[in-house]
């Protein structure tokens, strides 16, 4: 593992897998802007989509182990941890005025 | 004539009415339901409102033209020609004549603040032709304000093949649109702000057809959603605009996060996304601390009491410091001071009298350069996370005084910053934080309603500004967000048969009302589709330009930014 391309979110969800085969880590794979047919290749063996399409930003959820192969890679600059967002509308209390 | 009997207006009417006839009632036709007819020789009547005696018997007044339309009841309503107001006032079991009042047919108030019936009407843009793409909660695909206008749903939550973008989900078209649901209720009312039709809370851009993402709304997978919109768009020859009414504040609030980078590398000419600012304007999960060389700075942050199970802060500051880091606990237990690691992984677990601390204090964050560290803080099993104020600490160990910034993070958004580390300020994140996203405010043009019930409802909010916990900027580079302001409360708009709302906040069966910047945002993102129905080939930049140059802060010259406001309310007028 190199885990000098894993950001702190994603450093810190490595300690809590459990299974290092299950894909349970979703991820942004930011890679050069140009991949070889090896690099395609890795990506998609990996489940990754698009990977034809001259992206240099690919999602994927992966095992703990395919992160650590993918790390080792030089055409890949960094990983990132998704991260869950939320909906932005206000939580209201309703106040009443009468009819 | 018991003109005591009729209402103030209907009688300044009538006495008009008889002073010069018809051409008289033109300036009063609008709010005294009055209608003249097409042909001359017919009279112009009114619709009115009359109160009497319940058991009343006034079916003797047809002879004069009046036709009331119920035999009983307290308040009837009538048609009658203008000079049979004399005879009906007459009566001594009618006490009261009230006009009919034409109301407008709006959304709510909303439409009507940024003057987009004007715009609308004399633009005659409708949005069609213009893909909007909503990526939410999902859609009720029966709502009869979308009727044959949803093209296709990508519902993420559900098994399936996935699509191109993703191998993951289900994607619907045609009548199996309605195998996917909105349970959550969000989705459904944000497409209605952007795109709703309805004859009483009509959207922003009525013709305009959509594609759906139901999303789990990880970040990634919101990322596969805007690829998918846009791809589906192109496919098809459309120009399309994205509604991402989503946000959180685990990134850097630069706008070099990984979504962030897709939706700037997505976005172009005829492909535009717009973004909620958020709504943590009130909430202190941002602090603050300079932390001058050598030296050592504490920053409180409470947590409520058996609430939380994992507390997480995501911390950044300048590459050109380094810091160590520690954690207090509310018994006055504390880590050690981790330093910067760059050889192995860079998490370190602590193992607490009263809690499990992680630290994670990697080199340089690989896109922007900074330096960026995180902790995870979890109680005893079973128990949660311990209440009480907590203490991050860090220490400048470098020759330079440095800026930390620090967001909360917690699964019930209830972890807040207290004493000197409060900044109320930066907190606009991902997506929001997006360089070229169209990132909305809140503005508010309603605080009160009447729902299903009957019963008033007034939220404390105040009338016609900035809606004070819409979340503020700048980004941490001092990049400029919010870009404008939109109508964001309380707003009237779609709601979902399958999700379960309160009826304090149901207006009817169909329509219920919600607040924040989630509102505000497709409020922009319906305009946007009524600028690309005007040119499809409109950019980020030229859309932006177009709206700031058309939005202002009251009392504040052209032009001007505030972190709150970002360039002001929009004005639809001159679009």
């Amino acid at each position: 593992m190199n885990y000098q391309k894993l950001d702190a979110a994603l450093a810190t969800a490595l300690s809590d897998v459990q299974n290092s085969e299950e894909s349970s880590l979703g991820v942004f794979i930011h890679t050069e802007p140009i991949l070889n047919s090896a690099a395609t290749a890795v990506l998609e063996s990996l489940g990754v989509s698009g990977v034809t399409s001259g992206k240099d930003i690919f999602t994927a959820t992966l095992s703990l182990n395919a992160i650590s192969q993918l790390s080792e890679q030089s055409w890949v600059k960094y990983l990132k941890r998704s991260q869950q967002l939320g909906l932005v509308n206000r939580k209201i209390s309703i106040g009443k005025l009468g009819v | 004539m018991r003109h005591e009997k009729l209402s103030p207006g209907l009688l300044l009417a009538f006495q008009d009415y008889q002073n010069e006839g018809d051409k008289a009632l033109i300036t009063h036709k609008r709010s005294l339901g009055i209608i003249a007819h097409k042909s001359p020789v017919k009279p112009t009547k009114s619709v009115v409102f009359i109160y009497c005696d319940p058991d009343a018997d006034l079916s003797h007044l047809s002879q004069y033209n009046i036709e009331v339309n119920q035999n009983s009841g307290s308040v009837r309503t009538a048609f009658l020609p203008i000079e049979s107001l004399d005879v009906l006032s007459e009566e001594d079991v009618i006490h009261r004549i009230k006009p009919s009042r034409k109301l407008h047919l709006r959304m709510d108030t909303a439409m009507g603040a940024v003057k987009l019936p004007e715009f609308q009407k004399k633009s005659k843009l409708t949005g069609k032709g213009v893909i909007i793409g909503i990526i939410d909660s999902g859609i009720d695909p029966k709502h009869p304000a979308f009727a044959g206008r949803i093209l296709h749903i990508w519902d993420q939550t559900l098994p399936g093949p996935g699509v191109t973008e993703g191998g993951y989900g289900a994607e619907f078209t045609g009548a199996q649109l309605t195998i996917s649901q909105d349970t959550a209720g969000h989705g459904t009312h944000v497409a209605g702000i952007a795109a709703g039709a309805d004859t009483n809370y009509s959207g922003v851009a009525p013709e305009a057809e959509l594609v759906i993402v139901r999303s789990d709304l990880q970040d990634a997978h919101i990322a596969d959603g805007v690829r998918y919109i846009f791809r589906v768009a192109r496919e098809l020859g459309r120009a399309a605009v994205v509604n991402l009414s989503v946000g959180g504040h685990a990134d850097a609030h630069d706008g070099s996060d990984s979504l962030s980078k897709v939706i700037d590398a997505e976005t172009g000419p005829g492909r535009i996304v717009c973004c909620a600012a958020g709504n943590e304007g009130n909430a202190n999960i941002h602090g603050q601390a300079i932390i001058p060389s050598g030296r050592t700075r504490g920053m409180r942050f409470n947590v409520p009491l058996n609430q939380i199970g994992i507390v997480w802060l995501n911390a950044w500051y300048s590459k050109d410091s380094e810091l160590e880091v520690s954690v207090r606990s509310p018994n006055g237990f504390v880590t050690p001071y981790q330093k910067i690691i760059t050889e192995g992984n860079a998490a370190q677990d602590y193992q607490l009298p009263d809690a499990r601390v992680q630290l994670a204090t990697p080199g340089p964050d690989q896109a922007n350069g900074d330096r960026n560290f995180f902790v995870q803080i979890r109680g005893i099993d079973p128990s949660p996370v311990m209440g009480g104020v907590w203490q991050l600490r860090v220490r400048n160990t470098s020759s330079t005084d440095t800026r930390l910034d620090v967001w909360t993070l917690d699964d019930t958004s209830s972890v807040f910053f207290t004493g000197k580390s409060v900044k109320d300020a930066l907190k606009i994140g991902s997506p929001g934080a997006a360089s070229s996203a169209i990132t909305v405010a809140a503005y508010t043009t309603k605080s009160k309603y009447t729902d299903i019930d009957n019963q008033v409802r007034e939220m404390g909010l105040e009338l016609h500004t900035i809606t004070e916990f819409s979340s503020e900027g700048p980004l941490r580079n001092n990049g400029q967000k919010p870009d404008v302001a939109a109508p964001g409360a309380m707003i009237v708009s779609t709601l979902s048969a399958d999700a379960s709302f309160d009826r304090s906040s149901m207006i009817n069966s169909k329509f219920v009302v919600m607040a924040g910047t989630s509102m505000a945002t497709p409020f922009v993102t319906g305009l946007v589709a009524l600028l690309l129905q005007r040119d499809p080939k409109l950019d980020p930049v030229a859309v932006k330009d177009l709206l700031r140059k058309n939005s202002a802060i009251p009392r504040k010259p052209a032009g001007t930014f505030d972190d709150k406001w970002g360039y002001g309310v929009i004005n639809a007028l001159n679009l």
